[in-house]
C-alpha cells in the first residue's frame, strides 16, 4: 500500500523521534535509495565512518537499522518511510543489496521459529496434566488478588467516609500526600483503577470555581463503584464487568477476541496519544471509531511502554472494513480489531449526530447504562464554531452550544476551516467541555490535535 | 448545563462541605425517581447516605444533561465568502511544506514559498499558525497578506493580533480616515504603509491631517514611511517639514528631498557643490597617450550656515568612530545630497574616472562616502559598481543596486581573486550573502566550486566555521536545477564528526526541499 506522511508519523514512538525523522526525511540526505516492492532501503551518513543501513519490510511494516538507537522504529526508519511516501521517485535502486537480503531472510527464519515454538507451546498446553496445574496456579493467584482488592476497597470506603465526616472544605489545603497515601495503598492492593480515580480527585480542589461540586460528584461516583463491588454477585453480568474494569481488572484480550465480532465499515474519526499521568513511561493512544452501518461508537485503546510503537497503526480520516470484538460491559465501547482486517480507505463522509440534543441524549443513555463513563465520542454534523476573546464554542443548527476545552488550541483552526459556516467535527466530551480531535470541511479531513501538539511543542 | 437537580443538590453540597460530624445530610423531598432513591437511604448512616446521594445526583445530572442555548450577548458573525469565490487553495504537497516551515523546519525559504504561492491561498488549517508567525515577524507580512485569501482576511478581522492583515482592498476610503484618527500607533503605521503602495496621495494627506497633533516620534516614523511611493507630489509637504520643531523630523524630510532628483533642495545642493568640487576631464585617446589624467580640485566649504543646516547638513561630525574633520564632514553631506546625474552631465565622464581623480586629493574619503550615499539614494547602478571596486565592504548596501548580471559578475570576480578570504568568512562571504537574487547556473557553479575547494583544503577538519554556518543559507538562492550537480564534488566524509560533510548535507537538504517546494506549488488543490 502507498503510505501517507500522516500514517508514517503515527508510527513514531515519541514526539522527538517524529521531529528528527521529519528532519532526515529529505532525499538528498540519503544514498543508494532503493525499493523492490517487498522492501525499501537506503544509506544515511551519521557520525560514524560507515553510513547507517536502514531497511523496511513494507508489508508489516518492519524496520531494521544499523544505528545504536533503542527506539523503535528509530528516526532513520521513520525518515526512510517518509521519503518513500513523499519522494518515491528518489528510490532508483531495484535490486536489494546483500545486507537487505540477509536481514529479510533472517527475519523470515525468526518468524518461522516463533511459529514453531507457539505450536509446541500449544501442544504442551493441550496436555491435561499441564493444563490442570496451570489452572490451579491461576485460580490461586486470582483468589489472592480478589482478597487484596476487597481489603483495599474497604479501606478506601473508610477513607471516603472520613473525608465527608470532616467536610470537603477541609480538603482544599491538603498536601499531595493526603491523596497519594491512599492511592499507593490501592496500588499494593492491586486495584490500579481505584488508584487512578483517587488521583483524579486530587487535582479537583485546585481546578477553579465550582471545584466543590465537581469533587462531590467524583466522590459520589467512586462510592457507588465501591457499593457495586460489595454486592457484585447480585448485579447483571455486564455491570459486573464494568465495575471490575473500573476497579482495575483487565479482561484478557484473547478472551475478548474469541467473542462474536461486529463487522462494519469503521470510520476512524479521532485519535489522541499522550503520556500516562501516573506512569510517564507508558504512552496511551485512544482511537475513536464509528460504525457506518451499526451507528455505534468504538474505542481502540492501545498502550506502549518505553520506546515501543503501538501495536496497531490506525490512521484518522480513514474507514476500515473490519470486525471489532467488544470488551464486555453495559455500554460496550472499548474494542479490539479482529485479525484479518480488510482494506482501509480514505473517509468519504463524516458520520455524526445531527444536533447537540441528539448527541446529549445518546451520551445520557450511555451514562445511564455505565455510570462511570468519563468520555464520550461526540461527533456532530453541521456544527458552527464561534469564538470571542480566545474562548470558543460550537453551536448546532438548533441554537444549542457546547464550550471547547481551552487547552486544545484548535479554536482558531476550527474558525478558519468554517469561515463562519457549519462544518462537521468530532471530539471527546467529558460532560463539561469538548476537546476537538478532527474536523471535516469541504470534503477534507483535518486532524486537529496534532496541530495542537505542534503549537505547544510537546507530545 | 445540568438538568434541574435543584435544591436537593445544593443542600447536599453545603452539607458535604461542612462535614457530617457537624450536620446531618438534609435534603428537601422530591417527587421523582431521584427522590425515591434518596428516600431509600438509611439516614442513621450519615456518611453512607451523603455519599450515596452524591453519586445518585451526579448520575442524574450527567445522564440528563441538555445542551445550553447560545448566549444572546454573542455578536452575530458575518460568514466568509465561500471557497468557490476565493483564490484556489495550494495543493496538499505544498500545504505539507508550509506546515513544516510553520513548525520551524527550512524556515529560511518560507519567503520564497509565499512569493511563489501568490495567486493561490494557504489551506485554512494553517492560517492561524501563519498569521501568528507574521504577527511576530513583521518582515513576513507583505508576503503573507496576498496568500491569505478572502478566508484569511475574514479570520484576521476576528483577532486583534492579526488586524495588520486587513488590507485596503477590504476597506473603504472613509474607513481609512476613521482608522487613521482612532487607531493605535502600530495600526496607523501599518495603514500608512499599505496606502503608500496603493494610493500615496491619500497616505500623505492623512499624515498631514494630524500633523499638528502627532508627537515628534510619530511624525518622524510617519514621515519615514513616505519613502514608499515617494514622488514630486510629496515635495511641498516635505519642504515645509524642513522647518519642523523637531530635528529628527527635519533630518528625515531632508533625506527624502535629497532622493527627489528634481527637488528644490537638490537644486540648492548642486549650487553648493559647484564651487567646491571642480572636475577637469581628460578623456579620449589623446589624453591617454599623453598620460594626462582627469583631475579634481576641492575647495572645502568655509562654514555650515543656517541655510545649509535647514537643508539637513549637520554641523558637528558624529561622535565616536573615525575622526572626521568638520569641513570634510560638510563636504561629504553635500555630495551625498547631490543627484548622481550631476557628475556625469558632461558626456564621457565615468564614475570610475571621478573616483580615481578623487583618490588623488586629500578629500577622497569624504567624496567617496558622499557618492556612496548618493548612489543609494538614487539607486544608481553605475555608481554603485564603481564604488564597490574601491569599497567591497559596502557590498550589502551597494550590491542590491546592481542588476543581477552585474552583481554576479562583480562577486564572481572578487571570489576568484580572493579565494582564501571566503575560507576566513571575510568580505567574500558578506558579498555572497548580499546576493539576494536567484542565482544563475553559471554563478552557482562558480560559487559551488569555490566552496568545495575550501572543503577539500579543510581535509575533514572543522575549519571555516563561518562559511559552514552560512552554507544552508546560500542554498536559499542557489539554482534548484543544479541539485544533482551540487551533490557531486564534495570530499569523501571522514570518520567521526565531519563538520564539512554535515554542512554540505544541510546545504543539499535545503536545496532539495526548495526544489520539491517550488515543484509542489505548481499544483493546485482540486478537492
Amino acid at each position: 500500500m502507498a503510505w501517507s506522511s500522516e500514517q508514517v508519523l503515527a508510527l513514531a514512538p515519541d514526539a522527538s523521534s517524529a521531529k528528527s525523522g521529519r528532519q532526515l526525511a529529505n532525499a538528498s540526505k540519503w544514498k543508494s535509495l532503493g525499493e523492490d516492492g517487498q522492501a525499501a532501503w537506503g544509506l544515511l551518513q551519521g557520525s560514524g565512518k560507515e553510513p547507517y543501513q536502514t531497511c523496511i519490510e513494507l508489508a508489516a511494516p518492519a524496520f531494521k537499522c544499523s544505528c545504536p538507537s533503542r527506539k523503535f522504529p528509530c528516526k532513520h526508519g521513520l525518515a526512510l518511510l517518509l521519503v518513500l511516501a513523499e519522494q518515491p521517485q528518489a528510490f532508483k535502486g531495484k535490486a536489494a543489496p546483500d545486507w537487505v537480503k540477509e536481514w529479510l531472510s533472517s527475519r523470515k527464519d525468526r518468524e518461522e521459529k516463533q511459529a514453531r515454538k507457539k505450536e509446541a507451546d500449544a501442544a504442551q498446553a493441550d496436555d491435561p496434566a499441564v493444563q490442570a496445574k496451570r489452572a490451579a496456579e491461576q485460580a490461586r493467584r486470582s483468589a489472592r488478588r480478589e482478597d487484596r482488592v476487597a481489603a483495599g476497597a474497604g479501606e478506601l470506603e473508610l477513607w471516603l467516609r472520613d473525608m465527608v465526616r470532616q467536610g470537603l472544605a477541609a480538603v482544599q489545603g491538603k498536601e499531595y500526600a493526603f491523596w497519594e497515601k491512599p492511592a499507593a495503598r490501592l496500588m499494593d492492593a492491586q486495584a490500579p483503577g481505584l488508584r487512578r480515580l483517587v488521583m483524579e480527585m486530587a487535582s479537583v480542589p485546585a481546578s477553579g470555581p465550582g471545584w466543590q461540586e465537581r469533587l462531590l460528584e467524583k466522590t459520589g461516583r467512586l462510592y457507588l463503584l465501591l457499593q457495586g463491588f460489595k454486592r457484585l454477585a447480585a448485579l447483571p453480568p455486564e455491570t459486573q464487568a464494568d465495575i471490575r474494569t473500573w476497579i482495575g481488572w483487565s479482561a484478557e484480550k484473547e478472551e475478548v477476541l474469541v467473542g462474536a465480532g461486529v463487522p462494519d465499515r469503521w470510520c476512524v474519526l479521532g485519535q489522541r496519544s499522550y503520556e500516562d499521568e501516573l506512569d510517564t513511561r507508558m504512552r496511551v493512544q485512544r482511537t475513536w471509531l464509528w460504525g457506518e452501518r451499526s451507528g455505534r461508537p468504538a474505542l481502540i485503546l492501545q498502550f506502549s511502554y518505553g520506546t515501543q510503537p503501538f501495536e496497531l497503526s490506525i490512521v484518522p480520516g480513514t474507514a476500515l472494513e473490519a470486525e471489532l470484538a467488544f470488551f464486555p460491559g453495559a455500554f460496550p465501547m472499548r474494542a479490539l480489531v479482529k485479525p484479518g482486517q480488510g482494506q482501509s480507505r480514505p473517509l468519504a463522509r463524516f458520520p455524526g449526530f445531527p444536533g447537540l440534543s441528539e448527541a446529549f441524549a445518546a451520551c445520557g443513555r450511555a451514562m445511564a447504562a455505565q455510570p462511570w463513563l468519563d468520555r464520550f465520542p461526540l461527533s456532530l454534523n453541521g456544527a458552527t464554531p464561534l469564538g470571542a476573546a480566545g474562548e470558543f464554542m460550537v453551536r448546532d443548527g438548533a441554537g444549542r452550544c457546547v464550550p471547547l476545552a481551552p487547552a486544545s488550541g484548535s479554536g482558531w483552526v476550527l474558525l478558519a476551516l468554517s469561515g463562519g459556516r457549519p462544518l462537521d467535527l468530532m471530539g471527546e466530551w467529558d460532560g463539561g467541555r469538548l476537546l476537538p480531535l478532527s474536523a471535516w470541511s469541504e470534503d477534507r479531513f483535518i486532524v486537529l490535535h496534532r496541530m495542537e501538539r505542534a503549537v505547544s511543542g510537546n507530545g | 448545563m445540568a438538568t434541574d437537580s435543584g435544591a436537593s443538590w445544593t443542600a447536599l453540597v453545603s452539607a458535604a462541605l461542612l462535614g457530617t460530624e457537624r450536620q446531618a445530610p438534609p435534603w428537601p423531598p422530591r417527587q421523582d425517581a431521584l427522590g425515591r432513591v434518596l428516600a431509600s437511604l438509611d439516614p442513621v448512616d450519615r456518611e453512607g447516605a451523603l455519599l450515596a446521594a452524591a453519586g445518585a445526583h451526579s448520575l442524574y445530572r450527567r445522564a440528563g444533561a441538555v445542551p445550553a442555548r447560545v448566549p444572546d450577548k454573542l455578536p452575530a458573525m458575518e460568514p466568509a465568502a465561500p471557497s468557490g469565490e476565493d483564490l484556489p487553495r495550494v495543493g496538499s504537497r505544498a500545504s505539507r511544506h508550509l506546515g513544516q516551515m510553520c513548525e520551524g523546519l527550512y524556515r529560511p525559504v518560507l519567503g520564497q514559498w509565499l512569493e511563489s504561492a501568490r495567486g493561490k491561498r494557504v489551506p485554512e488549517e494553517l492560517l492561524p499558525a501563519l498569521l501568528d508567525l507574521a504577527a511576530r515577524d513583521k518582515d513576513l507580512r507583505a508576503a503573507v497578506i496576498p496568500v491569505l485569501g478572502r478566508r484569511g482576511l475574514w479570520l484576521a478581522r476576528l483577532n486583534p493580533d492579526w488586524c495588520w492583515a486587513v488590507g485596503e482592498a477590504e476597506r473603504k476610503p472613509e474607513e481609512s480616515t476613521d482608522l487613521w484618527q482612532t487607531g493605535t500607533f502600530d495600526v496607523r503605521l501599518g495603514l500608512l504603509r499599505q496606502l503608500r503602495r496603493s494610493d500615496p496621495a491619500l497616505g500623505r494627506q492623512l499624515v498631514q491631517s494630524t500633523w499638528g497633533d502627532d508627537d515628534a516620534d510619530a511624525r518622524q516614523e510617519f514621515l519615514a514611511v513616505l519613502l514608499t511611493g515617494l514622488g514630486p507630489a510629496d515635495e511641498d509637504f516635505l519642504e515645509s517639514a524642513l522647518d519642523d520643531r523637531s530635528k529628527k523630523v527635519r533630518l528625515v524630510a531632508a533625506d527624502l528631498l535629497s532622493r527627489l532628483a528634481g527637488s528644490k533642495l537638490a537644486a540648492r545642493m548642486i549650487e553648493r557643490v559647484r564651487p567646491l568640487v571642480a572636475f577637469t576631464a581628460k578623456t579620449g585617446l589623446l589624453a591617454a597617450v599623453r598620460g594626462r589624467k582627469s583631475r579634481i580640485e576641492v575647495r572645502p566649504p568655509a562654514e555650515c550656515d543656517k541655510d545649509m543646516q535647514r537643508d539637513g547638513i549637520e554641523p558637528k561630525p558624529p561622535a565616536g568612530g573615525r575622526k572626521v574633520g568638520e569641513k570634510a564632514w560638510w563636504l561629504q553631506q553635500i555630495v551625498a545630497a547631490v543627484p548622481a546625474s550631476y557628475w556625469s552631465r558632461e558626456p564621457g565622464v565615468e564614475p570610475a574616472a571621478l573616483i580615481a581623480a578623487a583618490k588623488a586629493t586629500d578629500w577622497s574619503e569624504a567624496l567617496l562616502s558622499g557618492w556612496l550615499l548618493a548612489a543609494e539614494r538614487h539607486r544608481d547602478g553605475a555608481w554603485a559598481e564603481a564604488i564597490l571596486e574601491e569599497a567591497p565592504e559596502a557590498g550589502s548596501r551597494l550590491l542590491p543596486l546592481l542588476d543581477d548580471e552585474a552583481r554576479e559578475a562583480f562577486v564572481g570576480r572578487w571570489l576568484k581573486a580572493n579565494a582564501g578570504d571566503l575560507e576566513e568568512g571575510g568580505s567574500c562571504l558578506a558579498l555572497l550573502e548580499a546576493c539576494g537574487h536567484r542565482w544563475s547556473q553559471g554563478f552557482g557553479r562558480l560559487v559551488l566550486g569555490e566552496v568545495q575547494a575550501c572543503a577539500r583544503r579543510a581535509g575533514g577538519a572543522g575549519t571555516a566555521w563561518r562559511l559552514r554556518q552560512a552554507l544552508p543559507m546560500l542554498a536559499v538562492r542557489f539554482p534548484v536545477k543544479m541539485l544533482e550537480e551540487a551533490g557531486k564534488g564534495w570530499p569523501a566524509p571522514k570518520e567521526g564528526q565531519d563538520a564539512w560533510s554535515e554542512a554540505a548535507g544541510e546545504f543539499l537538504a535545503m536545496l532539495q526541499f526548495r526544489r520539491d517546494m517550488l515543484e509542489a506549488l505548481k499544483e493546485i488543490d482540486h478537492a
